[in-house]
Parts: C-alpha cells; structure tokens; sequence
C-alpha cells in the first residue's frame, strides 16, 4: 500500500481546467511569397469554456473548448498588374500597328492592406489525454521561454524539484479554418480602400478604376482564386501557411509538457520553518517517490511513496 | 466506491507514511525531541543518554533548558540534565503493529497508539565538586550571620563530568483533531494525547512514582511538543491545489479548500491510514 | 479599421495636359516611322536639343519583325550611364518603329540617317515634318475639347474626349485612326473617351499639334 493516496474528483480537475484554459495563448505570425502576391498574420489564440470528463478508460477527455481569435489580422501585398492609357492595336493600309500605352505606374505597385479576420472564423477544440508524470529538475528538465513565461503568470516555480501531472493529448480535434463568406466582401472593400488611398484622388482615380473594371475580379484574377475568397483563405490557413498545424503542435505541447493540472513539490515541506527561542530552524522535508497518477469515472488517483530518512 | 464520493478532495497517509515522517522529523529537527542545559554543547556533548545526529540542514542538536535548581542553597545552584524522546513510532487504529500494556490496550476506533522511549539523563557531581561547593556555600551563610553583605549570584552549575542515564518505555493512545489556531488562516490538523504508560516501573512498598512521572511526561508533551507539531490541512494534500488556489482571480472566483462535513470523521483515522477530506468552495 | 500601405508610385506626367507636338516627342505621344528601304540606318535621339544617345537599326527584307517600340526616355537613360546605347535593332523592310516616351518631362526628337553607298541621307527628322507613311498617336485623359493642327496645311480637328459612362464597357486600348491629307483631315472630328489614343496618319508630310482648344472654340 502506499504511504500516501491523493484523490482529487472530476469537479476539481474541471475548476483546474479552467485556470488552465484561462491562460491558454498561442501567439503566431508569418510570412510567404507567393510571386504575385505576399500574406503576413499575426494573432493570438484563445481558449474559453469547455469540459473535463474522467472516463473509466483511464482518460481524460477535454470537450468543446471554444477556440477563438483575440487578433488574427492578415495582411496581404499585391502587385498591381500594368495599367496604361492609351494604346492599343489600329489597322492603317500597310497592317496594324500597336501604338503602346502610357503606363500608369513608374515605379512600385504594390498594394498592401490589412484585414481583422478575428470575428469570422472560430474553432471548436477537444482532446483526449492521459495523466502523464514528469519529476522536473530545475536547469535539468528543458523548458521552452513560452512555457517558461506562463509558468511565472500561473505562479509555478521552475526553481523547485517538482512532480508534475499533465493530461497527455493523445488524440486531438481542432476545426480546421473555415471563414464566413462575408470575409470575401471584407477583402473586396479592403483592396478597394487600399486602392483609393494609393491613387491620387481626381480624374486618374476615376479612370484607372475605371479601366480595371470589377475591383472584386480584379482581386480574384491577382490571387488566381475561383470566386470564393473565404475557401481560398481557409485554404491558406489550413495548408500553404501550415497554421493549422501549427496550432495542434502549440496544444499537444501546452497541454503535454508545459502546463501541468498539479505540481507537488519534491522533497515537500512538511513543516515549515520556524523560530524557536530565537533559534531559526529551517523546513522538515519529506522526499516524495514513485509516484502514479490513475484515472477512473469520477477521480483522479495520486500515490506516492515517504522516502527514508538518510 | 471512490475515495471522492463524499468530498471533493481526499487524501491518506498511511501509518508506514507517518512513522517515515516522524523519522524525517526526528532527524531534521531533533531538538524538538532533545532537551539539555547549555553545557550539552561544550563539556558534556559526548554525554547524552541517545547520541544526536547533527541535522542535515543545520540548526541545534536540542533545546536549551534551564539547569535543575539545587533547593536550599545559600546562593543559587543549578545542576545539568537532559531529557530525550527518542525511538518514536505511532499505529493507527485498528492499531496491529504496536504492543500495548494492558492499561491503553485496545485502542478505540479513530485512536492512535504511540511508543516512545524516554531517556531522562543527570550530570551528577562527584564528592570533591560537592565538598569544595559545601565550603563556598558555608562561607555565605557565616557571612550573613556576621551581617556582611554577600551580593546576589546568578545560578551557579554544578560542574560534573558523569552524566547518569535512565531510559523508560512509554506508550500512549490518541487522537487527531482539526481546528483553527488564534492568529493563523485556515484549519490546523492537532495531535492529541489521550493516555500515556510507563512500562513496568515498580516500587516497593508501591508509590505513585509511576504516574508522576507519566504526569510529568503528559504534561511535555502535551504543552512542549505537541503544540509545536500543528500541520495545516492542506499540507496533508501536499498542496495538490495550489495553482488553481493562486490563480483563482484568472477566472473570476475565490477558490479555498475546506474540511468536508458530510464524513462522519475528519480527521478519520481507520484502516490504518490518516484520512482527511475537503471541499473545494467557490465565491 | 484596417491599415492600408502601398508603394505605388503615380506616372507624374499624367497628372499635366501640354499640348502635344510631333516635333517634340513627350509622354503621351508616339512618333511611328515607316521604314521604306532595306539597309542599316543610324538613330539619332535628341532631347531637349541635345544628342542624348544613338543607335542602328538594320532594316531587312524578310526574317525581321515587322514592328519594334522603344522607350526614348529610358534608351536616354542607359545611354546616360555608358555612353552608349548598346542594344541593336532589326525590322523588316516595310516595318515600323514606335518611338514614344514612357516618363519625365524630356522633350525628345529622333533624326534616322539611311547609309548606303557610302552616302548618309535623312530618312527622318521628327524636329520637322513627319514624311507621308509616318504617324503620330496621342493619349488623351482629361475630358474636354481639343483640336489636332497639321502645321503643314494648318488643317484642324476638333476632338471630343468623354468620361466613361458609369457602368459602360471601357478600354483605354481602343485607338481612333485619323487620316491627315492635302484637303484636311478624316473624319474631319473625332470623338474618344478619357483616356484613349488618336493615331493621326500622314497621307502627306506633316507636323502634327494636338493642344486643348481655346475657349469658344
């Protein structure tokens, strides 16, 4: 039998859950060439809500957490295509001839804007995982910065030995990205106003728009999309940028190896230290050893064995 | 049945567990169970009835006491002792691993025994320290009745190079409780002694030596080391709690662990195993 | 609200209406020479009234495209830089060469030499007369009156340049083909929309001026 047995209920591992979620943050940006055109984004992904259940598998099942984005802003640079007036082919007694145009452009058409794409995608996370038991020893056990940071809001001391609980994805189903059709209206009316401030206002605007026509097609022709521009982003998302996968690689590792539901600290402080007769007597420790985290329907089970005193 | 199913958070220490403890304890802070004059540290450090480890983490070897007055003498004398507790272990209800005498035996549900050896040690002065003491003690009182004033002393030891060691076998039942310390958050887990025995100390013709000395012994422990092994609840945990608690105002609420009252006991002491069980309450 | 960049840099010259002068080639207009005769002639590019750069082009009788157009603003350039002009052009004998400039407020002018023989003869010198066959197109963006002169035979057309209807089909590469003779020009007006050419043809030697008319014209 061990010398100590701590159960802690479903409803307790729930209360921890949401701490835990509460301090989820994925922050993430980059940047791609794609020839005619280039994207940037830059957000931040947040965890809300959600459930824990205990299952008689020895599992843990994290259910429906609302994933969504505090900031996902995308920019996106295009290259205006060559735009001239004048020209074109006329036909005189010896053939035709192509009278060339006067290019608009002398220099740089590159068009960039930026679009809040938070509001109009959302994810729904679940994973399932099992208690997973790390002895962590300061400057021994490696730590990422990230993980290192959120440590320090959530008060866990990287100083201490410790043995830590995580829950343990082991499968793990993320939405993949799947932006509202109103995204595309968004896009048309962002390159439109990028359009607007880089022309100078007057008769050149006016014509130039003129001349190109439906801002909407223009847009589609540059980024060589088919009509709908929220697949077409959902698409970059999901594969070119490879956010989605970097979003299942942040949650495998926030939950697996950075933020654990409980630490025990090791040797644990069993009596505090004191002053007696005005004599400080440091902490009596009590090392902790083989520890083992189970997991039934309606508890989580730690046991931990006293260690001799030496 | 689960260990949660009358509360949300449970924990056990089993009596191996808290005799392991009491070992850590016994050797990290042994002058919670060594108490001595101050010439313990010098002249007689050799001379203890139990020798004392020095503490891995440092700190003194036993408590400094004051020297047992001499009654009567002229001017103040004091003689050096010291007190040990040593080879200290506790079983847990139904209590299968420790002998009692038949005066504690059997222990009652949610009781504890404990044994312990006590071993009482007096520095005994030889006759040539005493005579030599006699004539300085002698000197005084011839002074006072000449009417010389003789200033006041501080107490004087009575310097001994043997210490004589007596040892006793002591056991005792019982019982754990829970409840708030004045001045200090949260509930304290308190260790109280019901009964203690001395084995076996005969007089004759029959005296009460016995239970003065089983007086005496109640009386530190129960008012000297007792006291002093007051636990907060959560310890008992290991503080399992403590992100969610320190973290509670990241989702709005005051998160605190209170003992749970839907047990019939809490402490429990059964199977032999400390048990204790609390709630999580949310604000 | 959502951030807006951009490095796009606005042609200049299209922000200006001068008038347009074949003598005197600028943004917006393009002088086309018809070359008659096989063999290499020598390009002269002047700008402001100074040799800016020179070139040759080698007129063949078959095997050559039939139309080459150059940047007389950026040959200008590169010459600028080495001294010389280095690339080398082929047309066909029969074929054309647009001279046009893409930027900058340069005024240019080209004088094409035919060697032959031994003997150097000007086949054109755009300071002057267009010879028949040659042409000379203009963009014009802002709406409003204008009127192209031959200064030869000071015949005149009147041009009307529209705004595009909202909502009606428009591309700026719908040029207007406009004869110059003897007796005038023809159609004796031309109606085109912002931003639109007019390609003026010389049946006979020209000078062409294409300005914004006068009020009350």
């Amino acid at each position: 039998m061990a010398d100590l047995t701590i159960a802690v209920s479903e409803a307790v591992c729930a209360k921890t859950l949401e701490v835990v979620v509460a301090n989820f943050g994925f922050d993430v940006s980059d940047q791609a060439d794609f020839g005619a055109f280039r994207v940037g984004y830059d957000g931040r992904l947040v965890l809300k809500g959600g459930s824990l259940e205990l299952r008689d598998d020895g599992t843990i099942r994290l259910r429906e957490l609302d994933a969504r984005w505090d900031k996902l802003d995308f920019s996106l640079a295009v290259k205006l295509p060559e735009i001239s007036f004048g020209g074109g082919l006329v036909e005189v007694p010896l053939g035709s001839i192509l009278v060339p145009g006067t290019g608009v452009f002398t220099g740089g058409k590159t068009v960039t804007f930026t679009v809040h794409l938070a509001p109009f995608v959302k994810h729904e996370l679940s994973l399932v995982g099992s208690p997973l038991i790390q002895h962590f020893k300061p400057g021994v056990t490696p730590i990422g910065k990230h993980c290192q940071d959120l440590h320090a809001a959530l008060d866990i001391d990287d100083t201490k030995q410790q043995w830590r609980v995580f829950c343990d994805p082991q499968t793990i189903d993320f939405d993949l990205f799947d932006f509202a059709d109103t995204v595309g209206d968004l896009f048309e009316e962002a390159f439109t106003g990028a359009l607007d401030a880089a022309l100078p206002r007057g008769l050149l605007h006016d014509l130039i728009l003129a001349g190109i026509g439906s801002i909407a097609d223009l847009l589609r022709t540059l980024l060589d999309i088919p009509d709908d521009i929220s697949e077409w982003l959902s698409d970059l998302f999901n594969v070119s940028l490879g956010v989605f996968n970097l979003i299942l690689q942040f949650v495998a590792d926030f939950f697996g190896t950075c933020i654990s539901f409980f630490q025990l600290d090791d040797p644990y402080p069993m009596f505090p230290k004191t002053v007696e007769k005005g004599v400080e007597l440091p902490d009596v420790t009590v090392p902790l050893e083989h520890l083992t985290a189970t997991v039934s329907d309606v508890e989580l089970v730690v046991t931990a064995d006293i260690g001799a005193a030496s | 049945m689960a260990f949660t199913d009358h509360s949300d958070l449970f924990a056990a220490v089993h009596e191996h567990g808290i005799n392991t403890t009491i070992g850590h304890l016994m050797r990290q802070r042994p002058s919670l169970f060594n108490y001595a004059t101050l010439i313990f540290t010098q002249a007689l450090s050799s001379q203890f009835c139990v020798p004392i480890a020095p503490p891995p983490g440092g700190g003194p070897l036993f408590t400094v006491e004051p020297q047992l007055p001499v009654p009567g003498a002229p001017q103040p004398l004091g003689l050096d002792w010291c007190l040990q507790l040593s080879n200290v272990s506790i079983d847990l209800y139904p209590g299968n691993t420790l002998t009692l005498p038949p005066e504690l035996d059997p222990i009652g549900s949610q009781q504890f025994a404990l044994h312990l050896q006590a071993c009482f040690g007096l520095a005994c002065p030889n006759d040539r320290v005493v005579e030599n003491l006699a004539a300085e003690m002698e000197a005084v009182v011839a002074a006072r009745v000449l009417g010389v004033a003789v200033p006041t002393a501080d107490v004087q030891p009575v310097p001994s190079a043997n210490v004589l060691c007596s040892c006793l076998d002591v056991f005792g039942v019982g019982h754990f409780e829970t409840g708030a310390v004045a001045g200090a958050p949260g509930k304290f887990l308190k260790t109280r002694l019901d009964n203690l025995e001395i084995v076996d100390l005969v007089t004759n013709p029959p005296s009460n030596l016995e239970s003065m000395l089983e007086c005496y012994l109640r009386v530190v422990l129960r008012l000297g080391v007792l006291p002093r092994l007051i636990v907060p609840m959560q310890s008992l945990v290991l503080n399992i709690t403590k992100m969610l608690q320190d973290n509670d105002t990241s989702i709005g609420q005051h998160v605190t662990l209170v003992p749970a009252t839907d047990v019939p006991n809490n402490p429990a002491v059964e199977d032999d195993e400390l048990k204790v069980f609390f709630n999580l309450k949310v604000d | 609200m959502n951030e807006l960049r951009s490095d796009v840099a606005i042609n200049r010259a299209l922000l200006t209406n001068p008038a347009l002068d074949s003598g005197a080639i600028a943004v917006r207009g393009t002088v086309f020479h018809v070359f008659g005769e096989a063999g290499d002639h020598d390009v002269t590019i002047l700008r402001d009234g100074r040799v800016a750069g020179q070139f040759t082009v080698a007129v063949q009788p078959e095997g050559a495209v039939p139309q080459v157009n150059v940047d007389l603003a950026g040959l200008a350039a590169d010459a600028d830089r080495s001294g010389n002009v280095t690339a080398h052009y082929a047309v066909r004998e029969g074929g054309v060469m647009g001279f046009a400039v893409g930027l900058g407020v340069g005024r240019y002018a080209v004088v094409i030499s035919h060697t032959a023989g031994g003997r150097s003869r000007t086949v054109l010198d755009s300071r002057g007369q267009l010879p028949a066959g040659d042409l000379f197109a203009v963009t014009l963006i802002t709406p409003g009156t204008y009127r192209a002169t031959n200064l030869t035979t000071q015949a005149r057309l009147p041009i009307t340049v529209a705004m595009p209807g909202r909502g009606e089909p428009y591309s700026p590469a719908r040029p207007t083909l406009v004869r110059a003779g003897d007796h005038g020009f023809d159609p004796a007006a031309a109606h085109i929309l912002a931003g639109q050419s007019i390609v003026l043809l010389a049946d006979t030697p020209a000078r062409f001026l294409v300005e914004p008319a006068p009020s009350g014209l």
